[in-house]
């Protein structure tokens, strides 16, 4: 058993980190409502996009473990861009792995190099962790597919150039008739309006309506009613999306808690700096405590997953745990500061509403801790009502 | 709740009804300004609110303390941005009695009126916890003071007319050089900015600098020396008030996670059938319900006129604890939709957390609750 990474993994960790601190740290990003496609672009020519993509589409050979690496740094300076780095492999993986050669030729070098955007349209007003509720339907037209529906909230959906979005191609059953599309987002038909957020402004999302919205059938992500295993919410990339935003929450919870740590080094109270009185020395051990193991579990899972093993139960446990961890850690962190903490001045107003969307992500915490159950205990720990969808998990 | 007196259960279902059909409508959209709306204020000040006094003396409706607890739970389920009017109008009548008659009569007709809102200032850039440690100085000069000092993260600072405010008569003195002053933020040499909150926006809490300003010595509140003492005493109600605002905040978060999971289906059922949903609801119920009798307790003490700094300081750290995760794991129950900007939920969040800070940190509460429990030789040091 061993508890380190390889020495490439290594080199990509300082690379990403090296970046992130001089290309991201020194600017205001949180409060923007978009992502700099400059910065995307800067990123896609270090190959932050191209990680496990196949080389003929400008894509690298990686581990799991180094997108997680990836996912982790950049989130230790930027939440959002961490969370576009993430929405941008659920796209671009699936269609790697399902897609036509001309969906790929089309659209799949653009995204590896860092010149085009993806969404997951995914979510519908009506229904969120279950699936089974998707309204928006795919029609099959002769060489293509009509699709008409509404999903909300799309992240990045405001500023996006693609979408991988899940439609049902036989709305007579359940999850079996829900397929996955490419959806380019310039097409006639489409709408789209803007949802303000309480954070995760650069994600910035929007409802989308599709009003018979015409894709060509190459288009089509996989077989007919094969959208659900494909999709990130419970799909086979339901574990990437579980591991990758905790590692990005806790990221996000390591600058928090390093910040914390200055900070009570400097502030006096009663004589002497606060880190001297337990309550809050103590208060930051038991956070760091806590990251140190979530993070280990995400890794953990992460290399499973290299190793071809399945992971769902450790990445489940990572959907459900990482983000409160995270949110524990920086809650901690803004109160240390006091009222100081709960301003602008500070970046963690700002990241604990930013995390609380990481909280919501991979799901309800209620989901995945049934996906943990039914690993954990079976099938009989499952509601009869939800027993459908674990045939697939 | 079991032990209020009939008195006041009628006044806590006058004030319910009232706080209903005054503040319902506009209540989402009054949570997101950077002021509490006059006519918020008025409406208090028509009923009587704005003068929740505990001495008959100087008051037309003198209450005891757990009626005014009530006024502030009842009020901030549906309006929460007037807990710092309803706060430092409790205050001011607190320090009434301290008051020269000519002060008395510059601030309570005004105050009780809504016509002068009025913030409490000690807090400086360099000491919050540790209130002794002020650096503002008050030095006489004839019939005046001069004051010279910076205040921060004062709730109202923005919006009030004036402050009551902590200063040093004598800096060598430590505790007891601490003086209370009224000091109208009009004055010359008052100048201010606002911090941008993560919530409780309406409180615009700010920063308030003091370049020799100069006060009547008839505005001084009690004797040179005497400030840290009253200040503290006031303290021990006013905590209980954010713990009982944070926990009127909480249960209308509560009801209307209530009402979601009811109407809300997933996998052919209302969210409400599943335990990882209800349970929860039920647990925070159960927390705040211990929560809200805590801090009845502490005012019934102080109405009986027997120690409450103890149950006080529980209150304080518990109640707005208990309040912020309540409303957390409500806005992660509506998911999604409570994600966006105007809904209700995590405005709801971000308010209570405001609760946590102010009026006195969480770790210095659990001093004084260790204190009075260990006694000052076992407890822990400062």
């Amino acid at each position: 058993m061993e508890f380190e990474f390889s020495k490439d993994e290594e080199l990509w960790q300082w690379a990403v980190k090296d970046f992130a601190e001089r290309e991201l740290g020194t600017q205001e990003l949180a409060t923007l409502d978009h992502i700099p496609r400059d910065i995307l672009k800067k990123m896609g020519d270090l190959g932050f996009f191209s990680l496990r993509v196949p080389e003929e589409y400008g894509g690298n050979p990686a581990t799991w473990v180094m997108i997680g690496m990836l996912a982790e740094e950049i989130a230790k300076t930027s939440i959002a861009i961490a969370h576009a780095i993430m929405v941008s492999y659920e796209v671009s993986l699936p269609l790697a792995t399902y897609g036509t050669d001309r969906a790929k030729d089309e659209w799949l070098s653009g995204l590896t190099k860092g010149n085009k955007l993806g969404c997951i349209a995914l979510t519908e007003a009506g229904g969120g962790s279950d699936v089974n509720e998707t309204r928006t339907i795919a029609i099959r037209d002769q060489d293509g597919y009509l699709i008409r529906g509404e999903k909300m909230p799309v992240s990045f959906g405001t500023q996006g150039d693609v979408g991988l979005l899940f439609a049902k191609t036989n709305p007579d059953i359940g999850i079996g008739g829900l397929t996955a599309l490419l959806v380019p987002l310039g097409l006639p038909g489409i709408r789209k309006s803007e949802i303000k957020t309480m954070g995760l402004f650069p994600s910035a999302p929007c409802s989308f309506t599709f009003d018979g919205v015409r894709v060509p059938a190459e288009y089509r992500i996989g077989k007919e009613g094969e959208g659900f295993p494909i999709h990130a919410g419970m799909g086979l990339f339901s574990d990437f999306n579980q591991i990758i935003s905790g590692l990005i929450a806790l990221g996000a919870a390591q600058t928090a808690m390093k910040l914390a740590v200055s900070y009570s080094k400097e502030r006096v109270a009663f004589g002497r700096p606060i880190v001297k009185f337990e309550a809050i020395s103590e208060k930051i051990a038991e956070n760091a405590t806590l990251i140190e193991a979530a993070r280990w579990l995400c890794y953990r899972a992460l290399a499973l997953k290299d190793r071809g093993g399945s992971n769902r139960k450790e990445a489940a446990m990572c959907g459900w745990w990482c983000p409160k961890v995270a949110y524990q850690a920086i809650k901690d962190s803004l109160l240390i500061h006091g009222h100081a903490g709960y301003c602008d001045d500070h970046p963690f107003q700002q990241m604990l509403r930013d995390i609380v969307a990481f909280e919501m992500i991979s799901g309800t915490e209620n989901i995945l801790k049934l996906i943990v159950s039914h690993k954990t205990i079976g099938l009989v720990a499952v509601p009869d009502s939800v027993s459908d969808h674990f045939g697939y998990c | 709740m079991v032990f209020f007196t009939e008195e006041q259960k009628r006044f806590c279902q006058w004030v319910r009804a009232f706080a209903l059909k005054e503040f319902s409508e506009g209540a989402k959209e009054r949570a997101r300004l950077d002021y509490v709306t006059p006519g918020v204020i008025k409406k208090l000040a028509d009923t009587g609110l704005l003068e929740l006094g505990t001495t008959a003396k100087y008051t037309k409706k003198p209450m005891d303390y757990v009626t005014i607890g009530i006024a502030h739970e009842e009020i901030c389920k549906v309006e929460f941005p007037a807990m710092i009017v309803l706060l430092i109008q409790y205050l001011v009548y607190g320090l009434a009695e301290w008051m020269s008659d000519e002060l008395r009569e510059e601030v309570l007709p005004a105050t009780s009126a809504g016509k002068r809102l009025l913030c409490f200032a000690n807090t400086e850039p360099d000491c919050g916890s540790d209130a002794a440690a002020i650096k503002t100085t008050a030095v006489r000069d004839g019939d005046f003071y001069i004051i010279r000092g910076e205040k921060t993260s004062i709730s109202g600072g923005m919006q009030s007319d004036a402050v009551v405010m902590t200063a040093k008569t004598d800096p060598e003195a430590g505790v007891k050089g601490i003086t209370l002053f009224y000091v109208p933020l009009t004055a010359p040499g008052v100048s201010r900015s606002v911090f941008r909150d993560m919530g409780n926006i309406p409180a615009g809490r700010a920063s308030l600098i003091f370049d020799e300003v100069r006060v009547p010595a008839t505005f001084r509140i009690g004797e040179e020396g005497e400030g840290f003492s009253k200040v503290m005493r006031t303290f021990d109600v006013s905590r209980v008030l954010v713990g009982l605002a944070a926990l009127g905040l909480a249960e209308a978060s509560l009801a209307e996670a209530v009402e979601y999971v009811k109407t809300r289906t997933a996998f052919g059922s209302s969210l409400s059938r599943f335990e990882g949903v209800s349970f929860k609801l039920a647990e925070h119920a159960t927390r705040m319900e211990a929560a809200r009798l805590l801090c009845y307790k502490a005012l019934k003490l102080r109405d009986e006129g027997l120690p409450h700094s103890k149950e006080a300081a529980m209150a304080k750290w518990f109640a707005p604890s208990c309040a912020v995760e309540a409303t957390h794991d409500v806005l992660l129950i509506f998911g999604n939709r409570a994600y966006s900007e105007v809904h209700v939920a995590q405005q709801r969040w971000r308010d209570a957390i405001s609760c946590q800070i102010g009026d006195g940190t969480a770790e210095i509460m659990k001093l004084i609750v260790a204190r009075e429990m260990l006694g000052p030789k076992f407890s822990p040091t400062m």
